[in-house]
């Protein structure tokens, strides 16, 4: 009885601390709390092994037991804490920049370049490159507060409000188109720098085109 | 605890040794039957349950840029259950009842729970071990492939500023600089002013004066994951500033 009494009073209070911790913070941090816990009664029940054994074998396998079991936690546990923390890491930093990266690359460039092909190569009646920006329909603009956001033409409907974010810049001449895009994840080089729409720390790119080529710049 | 395992019957052990059978082939029965062989496949090791929320999170933080409001309840559970079991009830039953009990009406109402303790701890070591075992395997693996990925990735957006760069040459006339509506003789040190891939061989071949080919070859960073070394191929045109071909 004395037993139950003892494994029931430390499975609430490891109960307790688990959940508390875990549901209202994070689980590594009640995993840690609670095998906090969990140490404290196994050292509990070394004491109880030393005084109590009626033989050397007693120990030893009481003992093993406890060590086992402490080494596999700790060699999952720092395995696996590492990983999650690499992989959260990966997801949300390395393959989301290198994701707006390129969607940043192709949707600022592709207009303005295709523009620039129909200026030099698709004989136009003008050579105003923002009326065969327009006339092309490379894409929309569309009005956002004071901004002018540009949509690019393959860009599915349900998708156009998604991170990266592409802006038509409309204070520059009229010879002259710049877009500006940035991603929405905090993922730019300078957490401070402050992004086209406002926004703060955000990879950030800027195409410019002129008759003499398109000059795409990082800015963040 | 030595006397009272020595003086456990053949039946028992079969007995024992079957219940610590349907304990590990309980997740494995669930993942039959449920289909959800990430979960239950690592049912009672509270350190793939966080692994999991981790993951969860971070696809929802990837997909949005927020953190989920989600509290994945049933991983939270899941995981207590592992720290219940194993390290909680298995040890305590099997330590204090295998040492502590003393006289013959004792020894024989804390058989019962002792045998229990041994069965969970018996699952436990075989079970939290396999997982102790592995899974810096299983992590080690996953790091060599996302390294693999990585560096595909990154040649792909190398490769895309060289078709970037190529088409705008194809584009401009010769009086800016360009190759006047022709890939024809392009080359890599024509275009490539201010870009520089240090540690990848790209090539530059141009087919026919409306197409090109770009070649990205490297060295893979993990033989155990991609023997070969890797390449990318993808072609420009006037229609398509990268078309990609193949990968290995």
């Amino acid at each position: 009885m004395r037993a139950l009494h003892w494994i029931t009073g430390v499975s609430v209070l490891t109960g307790m601390v688990f959940f508390i911790f875990g549901l209202f913070g994070s689980l590594w941090t009640a995993l840690l709390l609670s095998m906090s816990v969990v140490v404290f009664y196994f050292f509990i029940l070394l004491v109880y092994i030393i005084q109590k054994s009626q033989s050397n074998w007693d120990r030893v396998i009481g003992i093993g037991v406890l060590v086992l079991l402490t080494g596999f936690a700790l060699r999952s546990g720092l395995s696996s804490y590492s990983f999650a923390k690499w992989n959260h890491q990966l997801l949300t930093k390395k393959i989301r920049s290198t994701i707006d990266r390129g969607i940043l690359a192709v949707h600022l460039n592709t207009p303005l370049l295709k523009t620039l092909k129909t200026r030099y190569r698709g004989n136009p009646e003008t050579q105003n490159l923002y009326r065969l920006f327009m006339e092309q329909n490379r894409g929309q603009l569309e009005q956002s507060g004071n901004l002018t956001r540009y949509i690019p033409r393959d860009q599915q409907k349900e998708h156009r409000d998604d991170p990266p974010l592409l802006y038509y810049d409309s204070t520059e001449t009229a010879d002259k188109i710049v877009l500006v895009g940035h991603s929405g994840f905090g993922n730019g080089k300078q957490p401070d720098f402050t992004n086209y729409d406002g926004s703060r720390g955000n990879l950030q790119y800027k195409a410019i085109l002129t008759p003499k080529g398109v000059n795409y710049v990082k800015e963040n | 605890m030595l006397k009272k395992i020595k003086n456990i019957s053949w039946v028992e052990w079969v007995l024992i040794g079957g219940f610590v059978i349907l304990l590990l082939g309980l997740p494995l029965l669930a993942s039959y039957l449920f289909g959800e062989t990430d979960s239950w496949g690592t049912l009672y090791s509270p350190w793939s349950h966080a692994v999991n929320i981790n993951t969860e999170i971070a696809i929802e933080e990837f997909r949005s840029g927020q953190s989920p409001d989600e509290m994945f309840l049933s991983y939270h559970l899941m995981a207590f259950l592992g720290i219940l079991l194993f390290y909680i009830i298995g040890p305590g039953l099997l330590i204090i009842n295998g040492i502590g009990a003393s006289g013959a009406k004792r020894e024989n109402g804390s058989r019962g729970t002792f045998q229990v303790g041994l069965v969970l701890v018996l699952a436990g070591i075989i079970n939290l071990g396999l997982e102790a075992a592995i899974s810096p395997t299983v992590h080690q693996n996953s790091r060599q492939s996302a390294a693999v990925s990585e560096l595909k990735d990154q040649m792909r957006h190398e490769m895309l500023k060289i078709g970037i760069a190529s088409y705008e040459h194809y584009v401009l006339p010769d009086s800016l600089g360009g190759n006047g509506g022709s890939f024809e003789g392009l080359s890599l040190d024509a275009i490539a002013a201010g870009l520089d891939f240090p540690t990848t061989d790209y090539r530059l071949v141009p087919v026919s004066d409306t197409l090109v080919k770009i070649v990205g070859v490297r060295p893979s960073p993990s033989p155990s994951v991609q023997k070969d070394s890797i390449r990318l191929v993808a072609h420009s045109h006037p229609n398509t500033i990268m078309d990609w071909q193949q990968s290995n």
